[in-house]
């Protein structure tokens, strides 16, 4: 938020916009357009909660698998065990958690690649999983008439009012905890770990902690998907998907809170556009991974900041 | 049901799970193998790997079954076409990328979307099919299997054995093997790492290649193929350690011989269960690797 | 009074034994410097010692209490802090955030902070700390400039500044003077024995043989992984094995 000059005039434009937010309901009003801001929101919210467990060194292949978590826990607890969504809805999260314990357990101490790769042979097979067990997940069909939050829950704009705050609150939440004492530890741990082992730090519980954060929130935008489609299905939280964020975040840039912004703006609405050439997506989000890579590997945030900063050395957690 | 009955079983079995076993062993560890090399040499891993592997099978569909050439003709074209591209790739693509995992393997997951995609649209969706080539069965006792499931067996190892010739009496590929331990060095004797790391990429894809191009005539042929060998190839080389040939050819046989065990037992899905714990359990125990790899 | 005990200490890599049956003990108080020809075992001796490489055999105590095998986060909150031989530094950040880092273990700052009258109270405390260090280490023009543009002989005071704020009872030392001019190394040796009056027992591995004749009480020295003496300084200097061991046989037997 450097780019905003004064103490005042900032937060000035934060409240502006927040109002202008929730306004938006009135101005947009076909169904379709308040369904894609209900998506651009939620995935927002998934990349900048994937941008926090970067903030570790740790890049995830399974972020959207921790949201199909969340979102396959509330809906069997809602749909076949009779659980109102305002208990489910947590009880999600807190099984997204566990998971991410449990994974975290076992690969926390890798690094880069492996990583990724573990994260990636874990979404692998818990995608195979839902596929093959029709019980409780239903198999390839998933999931069908899952319950809406509440009546009141009738119509995309009160969706829409729904996924706005939580994820005000969510920004705001991550905001703080990467400024926050935890944070600047994470960060400096990603940048030298035997130097912060050396003075004390824990470096495997820090990790562990940024990734079930992370996680938990991928777990919160699975409840809310779940509870606003109404049926869920394994490709909905499959491979590609967890691609995808990477590659908002990839682009738009991880340096700050709004590179993954940036990214999730600019694609959300262009997959949307091109839904419908599905077979040419593959081929075009393949050469444009690597026409990113090769140009700016740390995103257009991090481009405009090579600008305006001529010269100087910062290498982005992208490029290690 | 008598004796003989339960040991003419018995027997079917076990050859089935030895022979099946050892047919992976050779597929996983040819291909496995190569991405190893280019990892240790050129620290990028390379998920595209797999696509050669691909490519190499619906090059022999192309030359072959297209093009009319005989097998043999069309396999050795495969391999060279593949290589060729591969090497391209490599100076194109990965030189800028070597060293930096995270961006390497970014952009080889998206070079590997981009060839899976030609494919497909290339064979509008379908996938394809070519024809054996040898087509008598091997019979032991209750077990039979086709002779060209078998002859992978030999060949993969005469391809292993050729390999182990150039890494170790070669002038090439002895300058590799110093490259993967220490590049800093090697450079200091003069070694150009540019012609190593083609030479290596060379190497793997044809190696890759020569494996898609076996089984050819076994698996349908299909963009997404690759998934099952890289699957292993993956686990070999985390679990093997940066720069261990040997212990990435362990892993192979080890998880080539679960899978194949697990697979005639309870099935496939439960073989892919199996080999993902595998792994999770070796990287919970030793993340560097489960024998000593060199620092990555 | 014993600080640290080493009973019997062993490393190998393969087959190479790196320490082989290792026994000292640094006093409390005490400045004890660690010698030896290059390749015989001292950092590995302080790797071991911090918990970054776990020995194959032998025991390690300090204060009574055993430490052999524990990680070095553990280690660090009981007492022992180290540098190390490379400047190791979180170098896209300034010196002070630096040495900040180091006090995490004593502030009364809690992880998330509301910036409430007590987080700004303890971040206030920290600072100040923060800067008699600096003072101390005469890095106070430089407090905000990032470590990573610091030049060496400041890049190496500030790693001893971060092993410093996490308040060491004892403190290890790795050839601390490497790259310093002449003026920085006096200036070194009146840091390490206010150091040492402050109450912290310092163990220091140098090859510069005037700093260490100059600074330590005690001197062990290492070949090849094995004691080959240990004593005061004009003991040791005697000694034909260490003389062997620098020099060479023909200088050893006269």
């Amino acid at each position: 938020m450097n780019m905003i000059k004064g103490r005042y005039s900032g937060k000035i434009a934060i409240a502006i916009g927040t109002i202008f937010l929730f306004s938006l309901m009135f101005i947009v009003r076909s169904p379709y357009l308040q369904h894609v801001m209900i998506i651009l929101l939620q995935t927002i919210t998934l990349a900048v909660s994937y941008r926090f467990i970067t903030l570790s060194g740790q890049w995830t292949f399974a972020h959207c698998t921790m949201m199909g978590v969340g979102a396959y826990t509330s809906a069997i607890l809602s749909t076949k065990l009779g659980c109102p969504v305002w208990i489910s809805w947590p009880i999600g999260i807190v099984i997204t958690c566990f998971t991410a314990c449990l994974l975290g357990l076992l690969i926390v101490r890798t690094r880069h690649v492996y990583f990724f790769f573990a994260t990636w042979a874990f979404a692998y097979v818990v995608e195979i999983t839902w596929k093959k067990l029709w019980f409780p997940f239903g198999g390839h069909d998933g999931i069908r008439n899952i319950l809406r939050p509440g009546p009141w829950f009738n119509s995309e704009a009160h969706f829409y009012y729904l996924i706005l705050g939580i994820t005000l609150i969510s920004l705001v939440v991550l905001y703080k905890l990467e400024k926050s004492r935890f944070g600047r530890t994470l960060v400096c741990i990603n940048e030298n770990e035997d130097l912060a082992r050396s003075i004390g730090f824990d470096a495997f519980r820090f990790r562990m902690l940024a990734f079930i954060i992370g996680s938990a929130f991928a777990g919160l935008m699975g409840g809310f998907y779940a509870h606003y489609a109404g049926f869920i299905g394994p490709d909905d939280f499959g491979w590609m998907l967890n691609w995808f964020i990477v590659i908002y975040i990839v682009s738009g840039g991880s340096r700050t809170i709004l590179g993954p912004i940036i990214g999730t703006l600019i694609f959300v609405p262009v997959m949307q556009i091109l839904a419908v050439y599905r077979n040419y997506i593959t081929i075009a989000m393949g050469l444009y991974t690597i026409f990113i890579i090769m140009v700016a590997a740390d995103g257009i945030e991090g481009l405009i900041w090579r600008l305006r900063h001529p010269g100087e050395v910062g290498v982005s957690r992208a490029l290690r | 049901m008598t004796v003989s009955y339960v040991q003419r079983r018995f027997e079917a079995v076990f050859f089935q799970v030895l022979i099946n076993g050892l047919f992976l062993s050779s597929i996983f560890s040819i291909v496995a193998l190569g991405f190893a090399i280019v990892y240790g040499i050129a620290r990028i891993m390379n998920w595209a790997h797999g696509e050669f592997y691909m490519l190499g099978a619906v090059g022999v569909w192309l030359f072959g079954r297209q093009l009319g050439l005989p097998y043999f003709a069309a396999a050795i074209i495969s391999i060279v076409v593949v290589t060729l591209i591969a090497v391209g790739i490599e100076r194109a693509m990965f030189k800028p990328l070597r060293g930096l995992h995270l961006p390497g393997f970014v952009a080889s997951y998206g070079l590997s979307l981009v060839l899976q995609g030609l494919v497909f649209m290339a064979f509008s969706g379908h996938p394809r099919s070519y024809p054996k080539v040898i087509n008598e069965t091997l019979t032991i006792g209750a077990f039979s299997i086709g002779w060209q499931r078998v002859v992978i067996i030999p060949l993969a190892g005469l391809c292993l054995l050729s390999v182990f010739w150039f890494m170790n009496r070669t002038k090439y590929g002895i300058a590799i093997r110093a490259g993967i331990q220490d590049s800093q060095a090697a450079r200091l004797y003069g070694l150009r790492m540019n012609t190593l790391c083609s030479t290596a990429m060379a190497l793997a894809s044809g190696m890759a290649a020569f494996a898609g191009v076996m089984l050819a005539p076994l698996f349908s042929i299909e963009p997404g193929m690759g998934l099952f060998v890289m699957w292993n190839a993956w686990i070999a080389v985390c679990l093997g350690g940066r720069g261990n040939l040997g212990g990435c050819l362990m892993v192979s046989a080890i998880l080539a011989f679960m899978t194949s065990f697990i697979d005639t037992y309870l099935g496939a899905y439960y073989s892919l269960i199996a080999v993902a714990a595998f792994f999770l359990v070796g990287l919970a125990i030793r993340p560097r690797g489960l024998w000593k790899g060199m620092e990555a | 009074m014993r600080c640290v005990d080493i009973e019997g200490l062993s490393k190998h890599f393969g087959g190479l034994a790196a320490l082989s049956d290792i026994s000292f003990h640094l006093n409390e108080g005490e400045i004890l410097a660690l010698i030896g020809p290059n390749g015989a075992g001292k950092t590995t001796l302080f790797n071991v010692v911090t918990g970054f490489l776990s020995p194959n055999g032998g025991m390690i105590s300090f204060l009574g209490k055993e430490i052999t095998g524990r990680p070095p986060h553990e280690i660090a909150r009981m007492g022992i802090v180290r540098t190390f031989q490379l400047n190791m530094l979180f170098m896209s950040q300034s010196v002070m955030e630096n040495i900040l880092l180091g006090f995490h273990l004593h502030t009364s700052m809690p992880y998330l902070s509301l910036n409430t009258q007590n987080a700004r109270l303890s971040m206030k405390q920290d600072r100040e700390r923060a800067e008699e260090i600096m003072d101390f280490l005469g890095l106070s023009e430089v407090q905000n400039f990032r470590a990573g543009t610091l030049p060496h002989g400041q890049q190496r005071t500030l790693g001893i500044a971060i092993a410093l704020a996490a308040n060491p009872k004892v403190l290890l030392l790795d050839e601390p003077a490497t790259g310093l001019s002449e003026k920085e190394r006096s200036s070194l040796i009146k840091k390490i024995r206010q150091l040492r009056d402050r109450g912290i027992s310092v163990m220091i591995v140098e090859h510069n043989m005037r700093l260490v004749m100059d600074i330590s009480e005690r001197i062990v020295v290492l070949d090849f992984g094995r004691k080959i003496a240990e004593g005061s300084p004009q003991e040791v200097v005697r000694n034909p094995d260490v003389i062997k061991a620098y020099l060479g046989h023909k200088y050893g037997n006269t």
